[in-house]
């Protein structure tokens, strides 16, 4: 929106142009502003916005479906009963998301097209089948770990109705993380079966796990930072992770299938084999090893309800 | 309590808890894919409630025959569920692509007549004279309180709707029917916890009052009711029912459950899982 | 005349929470009301103010407290982790002095 020059000079002197308008929002939120939905905010911004909650929102919807395929598996009804709320959450999540995306000017409807269709992009780990139970262990403690690594940075984004949303999003995302963890311990002190299968997940997750928070990227190239829609930089996400979930791993007698991964004791960081990036790039793109067939599960899923949202519409 | 009451009422729970138990197992498979994120929050609520209540009535059998019935454990014929709760309804997910889309119109209305059965059921159970029973079945109805109100305010959304949304009501309607009216179907010996008034009502009456409870909403918007009110008063079903369900004859698809719901269990039976 | 009611925002970035409620003749005077009400030390960043009628509260104890079991839920569900781990730790520390024992 430019303003408009409406003649006179005292109140042209008011008027700002779009330009110094952007500076001073950029400088606002440099400051720790924070912005309500309401407020004016710049185009980029508004889009920047969009694209990252929209991304968040459609990665727990579609983070509800490797998981949803062992509800029925689940194997004691504690553990159906913690999987089901654990994956209900996360499609409240996306709800609590989508509100935010549809306050911002993004329709739900043109949301669901662009993610049934590959337009939009939801994180790489939910490209990934799941194999066994402990699968679901791994998911619900490493994978939701990472998760509330990057979730608790969002905390001071600058968009006020992002922060308030992530707040009870970490909040829930802590019980996932003790339904997850209980699942592993529970294989790890288990038969030789159940510590053969958790090993075979964790083998399997890792590489996705050191995607999960994307390839280093200089801080003064991320557009989010800069306008401070998350707040820290992927590798030093990557780092936190590696420093809180390494150690747990190696205590449960688990090995990590990276034979350079270690701590550097000079300079307290960690050292790993690099992730193919380009390999990233192409899951997220639509060519990981289940992008296909869980997008086109949401796909029928959505067009399946086609009904049922225009009785609603019509409402 | 006669022994042989005992046993007859240890059936009589089981098919209880069986019941909640699949319809919880059917309805949470719809967490995640059902057609709108608000809704499909909700309908998951409802099925994790249904196998709460399942793990309830299990500790309940536990508490009167005091043997552990592991609900894992079984054959596939020794479960005492309706076939209705058995029914496929959700979306599946194929891992080579092959997905099916799922009917939440069929899930809906069985939803929809179950909940009105299980209220007639758990207020005949009340006064049931196995006190443990009627105790937990106050807890229960508090939370079926909701179910209840979520499926009356879809019926009659839908069956106000224009076009795709009563149609597909009374489809699955019609479909679901026959299945419904197997809940009623008697445990064996059941004749024996009415006569020593262990249950006020034998399930053959709590079927009536279910039918006579719904009339009005179903007579109203002029939806499929295969049901008519005798001289006597008693409501009967006019279409022919779906029973076996309480005497463990189940249909395929049971057994496709089955073999999903304890795949990762029977990889090792003796394991803390 | 109606009610309006009024919701505040003290910090920025912070939730909304209910101050109170106005009655006025229309929202726009109702808007001017809150602020000389709920902010007028300047001490509110934000106001959100909603005609009465628009808000249905929802207090039922079965609807948001439901009677069963819900553990599985939260973290107390889980509290025996800490000495699922202790178990595995001196299981791999038995294993590696069995193995110790075997090498000498």
């Amino acid at each position: 929106m430019r303003a408009q020059a409406t003649g006179g000079g005292a109140a042209m002197t008011a008027i700002l142009t779009e330009e110094t308008r952007t500076e001073t929002f950029r400088r606002d939120v440099a400051d720790g502003g924070v912005i309500e939905t309401s407020d004016w905010m710049p185009e980029e911004y508004r889009r920047r916005l969009i694209k990252f909650i929209e991304m968040h929102a459609n990665s727990e919807i579609m983070g509800a479906l490797p998981e949803g395929d062992w509800i029925g598996r689940a194997p004691s009804l504690k553990r159906k009963l913690a999987l089901s709320a654990k994956i209900q959450d996360e499609v409240g999540h996306a709800q609590m998301l989508y509100r935010l995306v549809e306050d911002l000017g993004k329709p739900r409807p043109q949301i669901f097209a662009d993610l049934t269709s590959g337009k939009s992009k939801f994180h790489n780990v939910f490209h990934y089948p799941t194999r066994s139970w402990a699968d679901v262990g791994i998911i619900g403690w490493l994978v939701d770990g990472a998760a509330i690594i990057s979730q608790s940075a969002l905390l001071r984004s600058s968009y006020g109705p992002y922060t308030r949303v992530m707040k009870r999003i970490c909040w829930e995302e802590a019980f996932h993380l003790k339904q997850g963890e209980d699942v592993c311990l529970t294989l790890a002190g288990g038969s030789a079966l159940q510590r053969e299968m958790l090993q075979d997940a964790l083998t399997r997750w890792w590489e996705p796990l050191m995607m999960f928070h994307g390839p280093p990227t200089p801080p003064e190239q991320d557009g989010d930072l800069a306008w401070r829609i998350k707040t820290k930089p992927n590798d030093a996400l990557r780092q936190e992770f590696l420093d809180r979930y390494v150690p747990q791993i190696w205590e449960l007698g688990l090995t990590i299938p990276d034979p350079a991964l270690k701590k550097d004791v000079q300079t307290g960081r960690w050292r790993y084999t690099e992730p193919d990036w380009s390999r990233l790039i192409a899951v997220v793109t639509g060519s990981g090893p289940a992008s296909a067939q869980r997008l086109g599960f949401r796909r029928l899923t959505y067009e399946e309800g086609a009904w049922l949202r225009a009785v609603t519409m019509n409402a | 309590m006669t022994p042989a009451a005992r046993q007859a009422l240890a059936r009589y729970l089981m098919a209880l808890a069986d019941d909640e138990l699949v319809i919880g197992y059917r309805d949470t498979e719809w967490t995640g894919v059902a057609p709108m994120v608000e809704e499909d929050i909700a309908f998951s609520s409802m099925g994790q409630d249904e196998v709460g209540h399942a793990r309830l009535y299990y500790i309940l059998l536990h508490e009167l025959t005091g043997t552990n019935l592991d609900y894992r454990a079984r054959a596939p014929g020794e479960y005492r569920h309706a076939r209705l709760v058995e029914l496929p309804a959700a979306p599946r997910y194929s891992p080579d692509g092959a997905h099916t889309g799922g009917d939440w119109a069929f899930a809906l209305a069985r939803r929809y007549l179950y909940d009105q059965f299980d209220a007639e059921r758990l207020l005949m159970l009340r006064s049931c004279t196995w006190a443990p029973l009627a105790q937990a079945v106050e807890k229960l109805q508090r939370e079926e309180t909701y179910h209840l109100l979520h499926g009356e305010t879809w019926i009659d959304r839908l069956a106000a709707a224009s076009g795709d949304g009563r149609a597909r009501l009374e489809t699955a309607l019609t479909r679901v029917w026959p299945e419904a009216l197997g809940l009623a179907e008697p445990v064996e010996d059941e004749d024996r916890l009415v006569a020593e008034g262990i249950l006020t009502a034998s399930s053959a009456q709590v079927q009536s009052r279910w039918l006579a409870r719904i009339a009005p909403t179903l007579l109203r918007h002029a939806l499929p009711f295969p049901a008519a009110c005798g001289a006597d008063g008693v409501w009967r079903a006019t279409v022919a029912t779906e029973t076996g369900g309480r005497r463990g004859l189940h249909s395929e698809h049971w057994r496709q459950m089955w073999e999903e719901m304890t795949s990762v269990y029977r990889l090792d039976p003796a394991a803390t899982w | 005349m109606g009610a309006f009611v009024v919701f505040r925002q003290e910090e920025p970035g912070g939730a909304f929470v209910h101050c109170g409620s106005v009655d006025a003749p229309d929202m726009e005077l109702a808007c001017q009301y809150a602020r000389d009400i709920f902010s007028r030390r300047e001490d509110a960043q934000r106001l959100w103010v909603a005609p009465q009628e628009a808000i249905r509260e929802v207090a039922d104890g079965d609807l948001l407290r439901p009677a069963l079991d819900r553990t599985y839920r939260l973290g107390r569900g889980y509290r025996v982790t800490v000495e699922k781990r202790r178990r595995i730790k001196a299981r791999i520390a038995a294993r590696a002095e069995a193995e110790q024992g075997e090498a000498v």
